[in-house]
Formats: structure tokens, sequence, C-alpha cells
């Protein structure tokens, strides 16, 4: 739409009511919405101390065959390097380790990251703020295995019983209790339940 | 006006969508991000921001509402509109050249 068009609509909107209101301008307040993502729920105090972690974060992607043997050779020389720059430079942050999987000739890498908690994660803004570190340069040099897998992956894992009081925020709730309902032959629409056939 | 010889321009980059079904606009202010709804009156006023000085504009304002508002009360919206515009970095005052390409100056719009 041209701006001459604009000025046409605007100033018909703005006589359509008679004498043209007080020019006003509200800022938009912008929100998140999260209707398909589950939230994860702090874990108590005492709780869940055999998990990996309360948040866990896997990358899975694969290698091309002739770069194998050097990111081996990488694994081999930095992932120490790795775990342990977490463990001095963040709280609640650990390396898991890279691990190859194999699916006859296939190949595909994994690397695991556990998180103390949700909020752990922001602990990358402390971990990461020295660009020139043996530590980020080590990182950017495994995170560009993942990124040159068009079809890698990252994953978010938090250990199923943390949902046993809060189900993962409210509209996750909504799902979970409308399925219910469903299942139980409550009062919400049944789409997608198959009928019995009826005898002839 | 502080700016006497200045001309009035939407600021670069404005994004502007026409939301007619509830007679306002929405304009996203890049520079300092963030959205707006105008409503009617104040999108006729953001219109008319192509450059023109603000003689210009007052007397074309008040052609797109006369004969409902007098050229003073066309005036007094306009103010109010150019002053709220500014401040929320929708429109900006150039030098008076007449052209849209003119640098920005900065400034307030005063009484």
């Amino acid at each position: 739409m041209t701006s001459g068009n604009n000025l046409d609509l605007a100033q018909r909107l703005a006589l359509r009511r008679g004498t043209p209101a007080a020019p006003a301008i509200t800022e938009v307040a912008t929100e998140i919405r999260s209707n398909s993502v589950i939230a994860i729920p702090p874990p108590g105090p005492d709780g869940l101390k055999y998990v990996i972690g309360v948040a866990v974060i896997e990358w899975a992607f694969r290698v091309p065959h002739h770069r194998i043997r050097a990111f081996n050779a990488f694994l081999a020389d930095n992932e120490a390097l790795i775990a342990d720059a977490c463990e001095k430079l963040m709280r609640g942050v650990h390396y898991r380790g890279t691990y190859m999987t194999t699916h006859g000739e296939r190949v595909e890498y994994r690397t695991y990251w556990a998180y103390d908690s949700h909020d752990a994660q922001k602990q990358w803004e402390i971990g990461l703020a020295k660009a020139g570190s043996n530590f980020t340069k080590a990182l950017r040099h495994l995170r560009s295995y993942w990124l040159g897998d068009p079809n890698g992956t990252h994953r978010h894992f938090a250990p199923g019983a943390l949902f046993a009081k809060d189900p993962g925020g409210a509209f996750f709730g909504f799902t979970l209790e409308t399925a219910e309902q469903m299942e139980g032959g409550g009062a919400a629409a049944k789409p997608g339940r198959r009928r019995k056939p009826a005898r002839k | 006006m502080s700016f006497p010889n200045g001309c009035f321009r939407k600021t670069r980059r404005l994004r502007i969508r026409p939301v007619p079904e509830r007679e306002v606009c929405l304009v996203y202010t890049p520079k300092s991000p963030n959205l707006y709804t105008l409503n009617a009156t104040a999108w006729v006023v953001l219109e008319l921001c192509d450059g023109r000085s603000l003689a210009s504009l007052q007397k074309a304002f008040h052609s797109a509402v006369e004969p409902l508002m007098s050229e003073r009360e066309a005036a007094e919206y306009l103010l109010v509109s150019l002053r709220d515009m500014i401040e929320k970095s929708i429109v900006e005052v150039v030098p008076g050249t007449g052209s849209q390409r003119a640098r920005p100056q900065k400034g307030r719009v005063a009484t």
C-alpha cells in the first residue's frame, strides 16, 4: 500500500465518526507466549540427587567420514579442558561428554550438558565472556561440528519426576486435563475416538 | 517550535501496518525498539510527515479534518501529536530543505 493510499485511508477513518478524536499513541505491551512450551518446575532442596541434571541438553549431529578422525582427536585433546573449565568458570553447568554412536555405517555424535537448575543456563554469559580464551576456542570448535550438520538437533530433557506436582505450566496442564477427559469420557469433545461398528 | 525551519519526516526504517478494521495503525520503531498503536487522527499526522515544514503540515492537517475542526483546534492536535511522535522516535525533525534525504537533527518540539 502506498503512502498516498495510507493517507486516504487514515483520513477516511479519522472522519468516520464525525469530529476526529484527539490523537493518541499507545505502546503495545508485548508478551512471550509459551502455549507449546513445557515449563520445567524447580526441584525441591533434597530431590533428584540421582539424576544427570535437572536440565540436560543433547546435541546430536553427524560428522562426515573424512572428518571423523580429526573430530575424535579434537575430543581427546579438548574434552577435559571443556569439562574442567565448566566447573571452574560456571556454577551448575557440567559437560558430560561427546559420544559416538553407530547405526551400521551411520556415525552420529551426541554431546550432553547437564545443569543443576534451569537458571544455570544463564551462566554461559560468564563462561563465554572471554572470546579468546582456550575454553571459548575449544567450545566454538566443538559447536562448529554441530553447525556443520544441517540436520543436527538440540534437545532439552528434564526429569519426569519434576512434573509430578506441577505438570509443566498452565497450558500443558490444560492439555493433559483435556486428554484425560477425552480418555475418561468427560465433558470434552472426543475427536479421533474410534466408535465400535454397529452390529448388523 | 525549536526548529522554525525544520521539517518532519518518519524515522528511517519505520514500519507501518494499517489495521483498518480497528481504525488504527501499528508502528514499529527499530531505532528504539517498540510497537505502538496510533489512532486514526495520529495516523493522519504521521502520513503527512513526509519532509514537510510545520506550516505545510498545519495546512495539510487542517485540510484533512476541516470543516469539523478549526485551524486552531487542528494546530493543537498536530502539535500534541508531533511532540509525542518525536519523543517516541516515530517522527524526526530534519533541517528545512524540504528534502526527505536531509540529515536529522537532535531537538524537541516546544510549545
